[in-house]
């Protein structure tokens, strides 16, 4: 049997773990008790997150500040995993009482019912932007954008990549370059390099965004699965530019790594927490998201890690040498797109496999 | 007593063994075979179209095959590395074989994270290798280890030698030296007491290594997606894939099923291979 | 010993051989003739393995030549020296069947596929296993498997065979009717022989010398009647067969004393000796004592009944005691422990020994 759990790795392991679970454990959702008024605190809460320095940035500042007003400890896991998540929805033994979903997940898990409704009598979401103020599962906690960035020895002063236009130039900007090993924002951007306009790129024209990255293929270095890898193809020197999260690039250059991000065309986004359905203590995970929700940590988290938050007023707690490097930054945000990610959620399935067939082709 | 149909003739000491197994057995059952096969069975759904599908679209098969025919370049590489270095330790005093064996446990200490960071550090165009060749004057250009099947190869091949490794120990240390000296009493050069005799002793090493190194390898699936920069895929991936980001189980169920019953048939075939004879342990 | 090289057979000159700080091997000189079956024989420590495995080339002396047929083989490789040599364990190779076993000499020496098939079959007639050609070694019983070791010995026609205790790990009965067939096949075949053993009843029944070694040396080379009824010194006597041997003090004469009030009268010869040995057989009882140049009386001690003889110990002071063994048809009876009875032996039954070296 070792042979079966090896044979599908981690993600087996978890399935198996997932299904023992559902057999042997179904009943402490079914006996916990009603929820009173002001449930008893619990000695601690578990939240999911991405890990790294995410998560010790998030420690500093939101957890931190967590333990300090309630009491309760927040344990914490990682990485986001919507199969993990289905998998302890299904067996009724939920783990997490809040957890990070990225990008197109959040949607997907709403739509599969793995969520439970935020409570906004206890979050407050009136300082946020109109749109975002009647959420009702996803809780929008920051946002952060995948920027293209270049080096900056390879493309001194003014001379650098502007436009995903250029990016797609390799006569113009020889190089290799590096690109997300998913069709997600690819797409986008090949559109845009294609003379597409920012406001009609859903929906996404497939045939021809495939038909602009067959252009580039051969150029691309690193087709990158994690976020350290992005960077790490920049810095090696693997490629001369490539796509990465903005905070990302924002560290390396903190620590004087020659990368500069250029956000005209970057893909800003949420990052998204929720409530997992049927989880334990889901009015601390309420209370957590209420004090996510705040302006002060969020400023404080932008200023550390690049990520701002999504409430107005964060912005006044947020320094100004560091607001130029922020997504939401007036004259960055100007220059980016929101990348659809329902339009992603209703129609990702197909084009990523159709993705997977793509990056296979010679 | 009544004998019916199906009362075996067990003495008491027999039942009394077979009872003391039950309660291991219904455990790994309950546990672990009963998920395997519950999740298994999602890949018949009320039809068999998942089957069909994971074994007809040309981009599975394709990463079928390029899974098998990674798991046997791995364990090519390493039954060719492994093997001198298996011989060196058995030969080694003790001592130094124990750091052998330390160095060569190295990677197992460090998280599969930061091992393959690690590579990636000494692999890169602006990598240690690289630099060092390049300062060399062996090389003018950087040499692409990275981002293509050389890196994972080499990732591969560095967390899977033990597996190679530790079975040929064993085997050789085992191997009686008389046979040896018999050998070459009577007459044998070198290269043919290995041939003709060393070689068919150690055979039930390598077969049990490269088994394990061919089975361990075909469930990778960060190292590939790491250091191969994305082009090479493997199935593994594609699961993991259906599993988290798609969430179709039933489809993730067919593709397991697929590359088990691929696994076993290679590993049979690889063993058939292999062992030509019975050989006395 | 004077060592002369010769045309054939196996001659060790001066070997020597140390461990570190252990002599293992000290100047061993010895000559095995052609044809001849010559038996290493010595406690384990005595260097006999070491010896052999410098015959073999398994292992280097430090100093000393190994001639074989004549040419200096000191040097030359194991694979190169011709010998067929018959390991403890037997060492057949697991993975092959009898016939390949014994085919693996042959087809080491590139010899056409018909004769080697030939020679085989003849081999394995010779060792009476023909049937069990297909078998592997492990389905053989252990006297079929040592007869295959053989037959993959001699079958490549070897300047010389070797066999290390080749059967230690067969009961008694196995190893009897084996060292019978090891012989004849031996001397039918012609093969020069050099046979390692700690049995001492097994290098009496097979060779045509023995050479008994201690210390890193040979203590003495001789036929096997030279060594049991003649032994060079202490050593000897006391390794091979049964004695009673004492400390003993020259007296004027053909006496010695062996203890207080006892002398021994001897038959003289020995330049350097200071004990003497008497073998069991030679000691008579008292009927035909009388007469005879040593006599004593003594008590009779234990009394071991073998069937067809008797051995028994005859203490004849609190220190001195005899051993004796007689074929029980020429006794009237058993004699009987605490009987007080008289023994006697020739003088020229006496044998004087000085230290072995």
């Amino acid at each position: 049997m070792i042979m079966f759990d090896r044979i599908t790795g981690p993600a087996a392991a978890r399935l198996l773990l997932a299904t023992a679970a559902t057999l042997l454990a179904s009943f402490p959702a079914a006996l916990s008790p009603a929820r009173a008024q002001e449930p008893a605190k619990p000695a601690q809460i578990v939240i999911n997150d991405s890990g790294g320095d995410m998560q010790a940035t998030m420690r500093k500042i939101f957890y931190k500040a967590f333990e300090d007003r309630y009491g309760i400890r927040v344990v914490t896991t990682s990485p986001p995993d919507l199969g993990k998540l289905r998998a302890m929805v299904a067996s009724g033994n939920v783990d997490w009482t809040v957890t990070e979903l990225t990008g197109q997940e959040a949607i997907d898990a709403e739509k599969a019912g793995l969520l439970e409704k935020l409570d906004l009598n206890i979050i407050d979401l009136s300082p946020y932007p109109e749109h975002l103020r009647q959420r009702q599962f996803i809780f929008p906690k920051s946002v952060y954008s995948t920027v293209m960035a270049y080096r900056t020895d390879k493309f001194p002063g003014e001379n650098h990549p502007k436009s995903w236009a250029d990016f797609f130039d390799v006569k113009k900007f020889p190089g290799m370059r590096s690109l997300q090993n998913t069709p997600l924002e690819n797409l986008e951007f090949a559109l845009l390099a294609d003379g597409v306009a920012p406001d009609k790129l859903y929906p996404l024209d497939v045939d021809r965004a495939f038909k602009k990255l067959d252009t580039i293929k051969k150029h691309v270095a690193v087709w990158w699965t994690t976020g350290a890898q992005s960077v790490q193809a920049l810095v090696d020197g693997e490629a001369v530019m490539g796509t990465a999260w903005n905070g990302r690039v924002w560290a390396l250059m903190k620590q004087g790594a020659p990368l500069a991000i250029e956000w005209n065309g970057g893909a800003i986004k949420e990052a998204a927490y929720a409530i997992p359905k049927g989880a334990a203590n889901s009015y601390w995970g309420q209370k957590f998201l209420a004090l996510a929700a705040e302006p002060k940590p969020q400023g404080e988290y932008a200023n550390t890690i690049g990520y701002p938050g999504l409430n107005l007023e964060s912005i006044k707690f947020t320094a100004a040498d560091v607001a130029p490097f922020m997504p939401t930054y007036p004259d960055n945000l100007k220059k980016q797109f929101w990348t659809d990610l329902v339009w992603w959620s209703e129609n990702g399935n197909a084009i990523k496999e159709r993705w997977a067939r793509w990056i296979l082709e010679n | 007593m009544r004998r019916g149909l199906f009362s075996l003739n067990l003495s008491r000491k027999t039942w009394s063994g077979i009872g003391g197994a039950v309660p291991p057995i219904l455990y790994i059952t309950l546990l672990f075979l009963l998920p395997v096969l519950i999740f298994l069975g999602g890949a018949f759904d009320d039809t068999p179209r998942h089957l069909v599908r994971s074994v007809s679209d040309p981009l599975y098969q394709r990463v079928l095959i390029d899974t098998l025919m990674l798991g046997l370049y791995v364990t090519g590489i390493c039954f060719i590395l492994g093997y001198p270095l298996a011989y060196a330790l058995s030969v080694m005093p003790p001592r130094w074989a124990l750091v052998g064996f330390a160095f060569l446990l190295l990677p197992f200490w460090t998280s599969l994270l930061v091992r393959t960071y690690a590579w990636m550090v000494l692999l890169g165009r602006n990598g240690v290798i690289n630099n060092l060749l390049m300062g060399l004057g062996l090389i003018d250009t950087p040499v692409s280890f990275l981002n293509n099947m050389s890196g994972v190869l080499i990732g591969m091949v560095h967390v899977l030698l033990p597996y190679m490794v530790f079975p040929l120990f064993d085997v050789m240390k085992r191997v009686d030296g008389s046979l040896l000296s018999a050998a070459e009493g009577l007459g044998a050069p070198g290269w043919k007491i290995f041939l003709r005799v060393y070689l068919p002793l150690t055979l039930p090493g390598i077969l049990a290594g490269s088994v394990l190194v061919f089975v361990l390898s075909i469930g990778f699936y960060i190292t590939p997606a790491l250091l191969g920069g994305g082009r090479v895929a493997t199935m593994a991936l594609m699961i993991e894939r259906q599993v988290r980001e798609f969430l179709d189980w039933d489809f993730a169920a067919a593709l397991s099923l697929v590359l088990l019953i691929c696994t076993l048939l290679v590993s049979i075939g690889l063993g058939r291979l292999l062992r030509g004879k019975e050989i006395h342990g | 010993m004077n060592h002369v090289q010769r045309a054939e057979g196996l001659t060790l000159t001066s070997i020597q051989k140390s461990f570190g700080a252990y002599r293992a091997l000290a100047d061993v000189n010895l000559d095995v003739g052609e044809g001849q079956l010559v038996t290493l024989l010595g406690p384990s420590g005595s260097g006999k393995t070491t010896l052999l495995n410098i015959i073999a080339g398994f292992q280097y002396a430090d100093a000393g030549i190994v001639s074989l047929a004549g040419a200096d083989i000191s040097h030359v490789a194991p694979a190169k020296r011709d010998i067929g040599m018959v390991f403890q364990n037997y060492a057949l190779f697991p993975h092959m069947s009898v016939a390949e076993n014994v085919a693996f000499p042959l087809e080491m020496r590139t010899i056409a596929r018909a004769e080697i098939k030939t020679r085989v079959h003849e081999a394995l007639t010779l060792v009476a296993l023909e049937n069990h050609a297909d078998r592997l070694p492990r389905q053989l019983s252990g006297g079929q498997q040592q007869r295959v070791a053989l037959a993959r010995a001699f079958v490549f026609q070897p300047k010389l065979m070797l066999l290390d205790e080749p059967l230690g790990a067969l009961d008694r009965k196995l190893r009897e009717q084996i060292q019978l067939e090891i012989r004849r096949l031996q001397q039918r075949l012609g093969l020069t022989t050099v046979f390692v053993t700690h049995d001492q009843e097994e290098a009496l029944i097979l060779s045509d010398q023995i050479a008994v070694m201690n210390h890193g040396k040979i203590q003495q080379l001789g036929s096997p009647v030279d060594i049991y009824a003649r032994p060079a010194n202490r050593f000897v006597a006391e390794f091979i067969g049964e004695s009673s041997l004492f400390d003993a003090t020259p007296l004027a004469g053909n006496t010695a004393r062996i203890g207080e009030g006892l002398t021994v009268v001897h038959g003289g010869g020995a330049q350097a000796w200071n004990a003497l040995m008497v073998r069991p057989e030679r000691v008579r009882p008292a009927a035909d004592a009388d007469g005879l140049a040593n006599v004593f009386e003594g008590r009779v001690g234990e009394v071991v009944y073998l069937g067809e003889s008797i051995r028994l110990r005859v203490d004849v002071s609190k220190d001195i005691s005899f051993l004796a063994r007689w074929q029980t048809h020429e006794l009237p009876g058993v004699p009987a422990p605490g009987e007080t009875m008289r023994i006697g032996f020739r003088s020229e039954d006496v044998q004087l020994l000085g230290e072995g070296s």
